[in-house]
């Protein structure tokens, strides 16, 4: 049943709160396709995206990078930190982002999920799922590229 | 043009065979991803009126690049401009300053005004709109906790967050006649502040206006502009400037034929919110605007009479100070919005050339609001809404106070598929101060305009389509666009808009509306209809964008078509090129501009002339 509280007032509140469902829906598909585990652990720095994944079933937020296996970045200062954390402690966890931009400031990056003139975009860039081995199937061959 | 016409029908020719590209399973989530997460499902009220949305995607699938290109598009009072080449949407064709003080203008939930002038629609209404993410008209009758001003309509515009456009953009377009735009902007969120800033200049020559002597009426204009914002959860931080040097029209020549016809105007505006505690909020702004304004004509002017004979050279300084207090809570079923807004405007200085200062005696129009909003839920699928606003508007010299009382009482019935509302209200509105003091008919004993109506909306929902039926009934009182007029107006407007959308990439949106003026001065009742069709496709790296509005006018029994068409193509994700055309078919609607001949007082042939030009222009696209 639609809402009422829909039409009502926002009460100012958290103006950029995504939808759960249709987050959920969308990231579900896109980490079972990179990694393909029944459960996924999964670090991010991103406060919107931690409050939505604390709902999933599938998804197990990791509190470090350690026992992730996907790192979600959302911003430059997130992926230099992680830059260094990353290259002293592990090599093969695979980094995912929310911002076109930073598939430019990393090699690393698989892959991203953002916002592009008021609809969202999926891109992966092949070289980089080889050097984690990930084959997706058939049905992401629109969404990957060779290169940037 | 041929290239042009065969990607069109390329792009029919593909939403009729209705191909998905891509695999469906994921196409549909991303469809769902998109509808449920576009930032305007985090801004709508439905309770603010009857909606009319142009979200993010919608704005880029027109490739609109000014507010004007949204506003044409608009079933009720679509977007028109005035003697002096403003906008002013309900401009009867006279010498009135402006017309259009009922219609509101928001930017991130805060008015926008002229103050003395009028509303901001004035000096925004053909603003650049590339820091726009989507924009929310709400027709008649918005509610209460909005405007501080009584409205007939509220156009909020809400800006990007770098959430979702981070990082930086320039866009540089070459027109028709060697008009070109350039615009950058840049916006990033760091530690949780967000900040967003966004430059524009527009150099843009208009198609000239025949008047019959060798120097025809201009409209050319020079824009740069401002917008920038810095925000966190609790405090927002906005700053605009707009300086716009123009050719206005026929400006105030008795015969449309000035020798000068010139404007320069400075649009300077501050604001701030702080959310003071999780139900009050604290809001502040500021707007000025300054006025350099050159009239010259053979004929004394219009407005000037015999004391300034042919010239008439003014500065004029205006300020806007505007202030609100407003509590929102639920308690229990009652969800309550309450509160007190002010705002004084103020004539701040008058200087005409050859006189020196010109002290008026009447600079000083103040306005305070009290307003209590109650949305009772009568069940999980109904609530019942009642608004009550008094106004208090107080002018300085003669000139007489108001009082404005309005209420606002509504239904709203909402399930997965259908959802319904209805209004009754009244409200009452007043003349802007400029229009009010210069005004020709000496209206500073003008009655305040009382508008009582019925409205209702029905609209059904499904996961690809959206259709809505409005239909409104108003009664006016004292009028202020016919203020000679005794009897009451009346109105009856319809309007029926479906936007369905076959997949991500294609989409399509069918508007509808019917007008019908009762019994109007001298001519009898009227009807005007008006429609807009829109069709959207997408495919591999190019965009195809086709939209049509028809007008027609029982009195005048003629038809208008506005043909609009673009193509994009996606070079890179960071590269794109844009040729678009505008009123291509050079038949879109037109107005009159009244002539009086100076020599015996009788009526000429007015001039007629279209608000949209026939335009074509590319665009290139950079992200960085």
């Amino acid at each position: 049943m639609k809402k009422l509280l829909l039409i009502l007032l926002l009460y100012y509140s958290h103006l950029y709160a995504l939808d759960t469902k249709s987050t959920l829906n969308i990231y579900h598909e896109i980490f079972s396709s990179l990694v393909g585990e029944k459960n996924i652990n999964v670090y991010t720095k991103d406060e919107e995206l931690r409050h939505v994944f604390q709902y999933s079933k599938k998804i197990v937020l990791s509190d470090n990078i350690e026992s992730a296996t996907i790192i979600v970045v959302s911003a430059k200062a997130d992926l230099i930190s992680l830059k260094k954390e990353f290259l002293e402690n592990r090599a093969k966890t695979i980094i995912f982002t929310t911002n076109y931009r930073l598939l430019h400031e990393s090699n690393n990056i698989v892959g991203a999920f953002y916002w592009k003139k008021g609809r969202s975009q999926l891109l992966f860039i092949k070289p980089r799922l080889d050097k984690y081995n990930i084959h997706l199937a058939p049905k992401y061959k629109p969404f990957v590229i060779d290169e940037l | 043009m041929k290239a042009l016409y065969k990607a069109i029908i390329l792009g029919i020719l593909y939403l009729a065979n209705g191909t998905c590209y891509a695999n469906e399973d994921i196409e549909k989530l991303l469809n769902d991803f998109n509808q449920k997460n576009d930032l305007s499902q985090k801004t709508i009220d439905e309770n603010k009126g009857h909606l009319l949305l142009y979200t993010r995607d919608t704005l880029e699938r027109m490739h609109a690049k000014t507010l004007k290109d949204v506003l044409k598009t608009m079933p009720i009072l679509p977007y028109n401009e005035n003697r002096y080449g403003l906008t002013d949407p309900l401009a009867p064709g006279g010498i009135t300053p402006y017309s259009s003080n009922l219609i509101r203008l928001y930017i991130d939930d805060v008015e926008i005004t002229q103050g003395w002038m009028g509303s901001g629609l004035l000096q925004y209404g053909d603003i650049n709109i590339d820091f726009v993410d989507h924009i929310e008209l709400y027709a008649i009758p918005p509610s209460f906790d909005t405007s501080i001003e009584p409205a007939y309509m509220t156009i909020f515009i809400y800006s990007k967050v770098p959430e979702r456009d981070s990082g930086g953009k320039l866009s540089l377009i070459q027109a028709s006649r060697g008009s070109n735009t350039q615009t950058i902007g840049y916006g990033d969120k760091v530690n949780g502040e967000s900040y967003m800033i966004n430059l524009s200049h527009t150099k843009e020559n208009r198609e000239k206006v025949s008047n019959g002597t060798d120097k025809p009426l201009s409209r050319d204009f020079d824009r740069t502009q401002i917008f920038a914002y810095v925000k966190n959860e609790n405090q927002m931080f906005h700053l605009q400037l707009i300086h716009k040097k123009s050719d206005t029209l026929a400006g105030l020549s008795y015969d449309a034929t000035p020798l000068l016809s010139e404007m320069d105007n400075i649009n300077l505006h501050l604001d701030y919110t702080m959310k003071i505690s999780e139900y009050w909020k604290v809001q502040l702004a500021y707007d000025h605007l300054k006025t350099d304004l050159w009239q010259e004509d053979n004929i004394p002017l219009l407005i000037a009479g015999g004391l300034f004979n042919n010239t008439l050279n003014t500065v004029t300084k205006n300020s806007t100070y505007s202030a609100e207090l407003t509590y929102k809570n639920v308690l229990g079923k009652h969800h309550v919005a309450m509160g007190t807004k002010g705002r004084v405007k103020s004539l701040d200085s008058l200087y005409i050339q050859k006189v020196g200062s010109f002290s008026s005696v009447f600079n000083k129009e103040s306005i305070l609001s009290v307003f209590m909003q109650d949305q009772y839920e009568l069940s999980e699928n109904e609530l019942i809404t009642l608004g009550l606003k008094y106004s208090y508007v107080s002018r300085n010299a003669t000139y007489k106070d108001d009082n404005l009382f309005q209420v606002r009482l509504g239904y709203l019935y909402t399930n997965d598929t259908w959802s319904y509302k209805t209004y009754l209200f009244r409200n009452m509105f007043t003349i802007d101060p400029f229009s009010r003091y210069f005004s020709l008919n000496l209206e500073q004993d003008i009655k305040p305009q009382t508008t009582v109506g019925f409205t209702q909306e029905l609209a059904y929902h499904s996961k690809n389509n959206e259709i809505r039926l409005m239909t409104f009934f108003l009664k006016e009182k004292n009028n202020l666009l016919d203020v000679n007029r005794i009897e009451d107006t009346k109105s009856l407007v319809s309007v029926l808009n479906d936007d369905y959308t076959l997949d991500t990439n294609n989409k399509v949106t069918v508007q509808f509306a019917y007008v019908h003026y009762f019994d109007v001065s001298n001519i009898g009742d009227v009807n005007g209809y008006n429609a807009y069709m829109m069709v959207s496709n997408a495919y591999d790296k190019f965009s195809i964008y086709n939209g049509l509005i028809w007008n027609y006018d029982s009195y005048f029994n003629t038809n208008h078509f506005d043909w609009t068409s673009s193509i994009s193509w996606d070079i890179s994700e960071d590269l794109t090129f844009t040729l678009k055309g505008e009123n291509l078919l050079n038949k879109a609607q037109t107005y009159d501009i009244f002539r009086i001949n100076p020599l015996n007082g009788t009526f000429m042939t007015p001039l007629t002339l279209s608000s949209f030009d026939q335009r074509v222009s590319v665009e290139m696209e950079y992200r960085f």
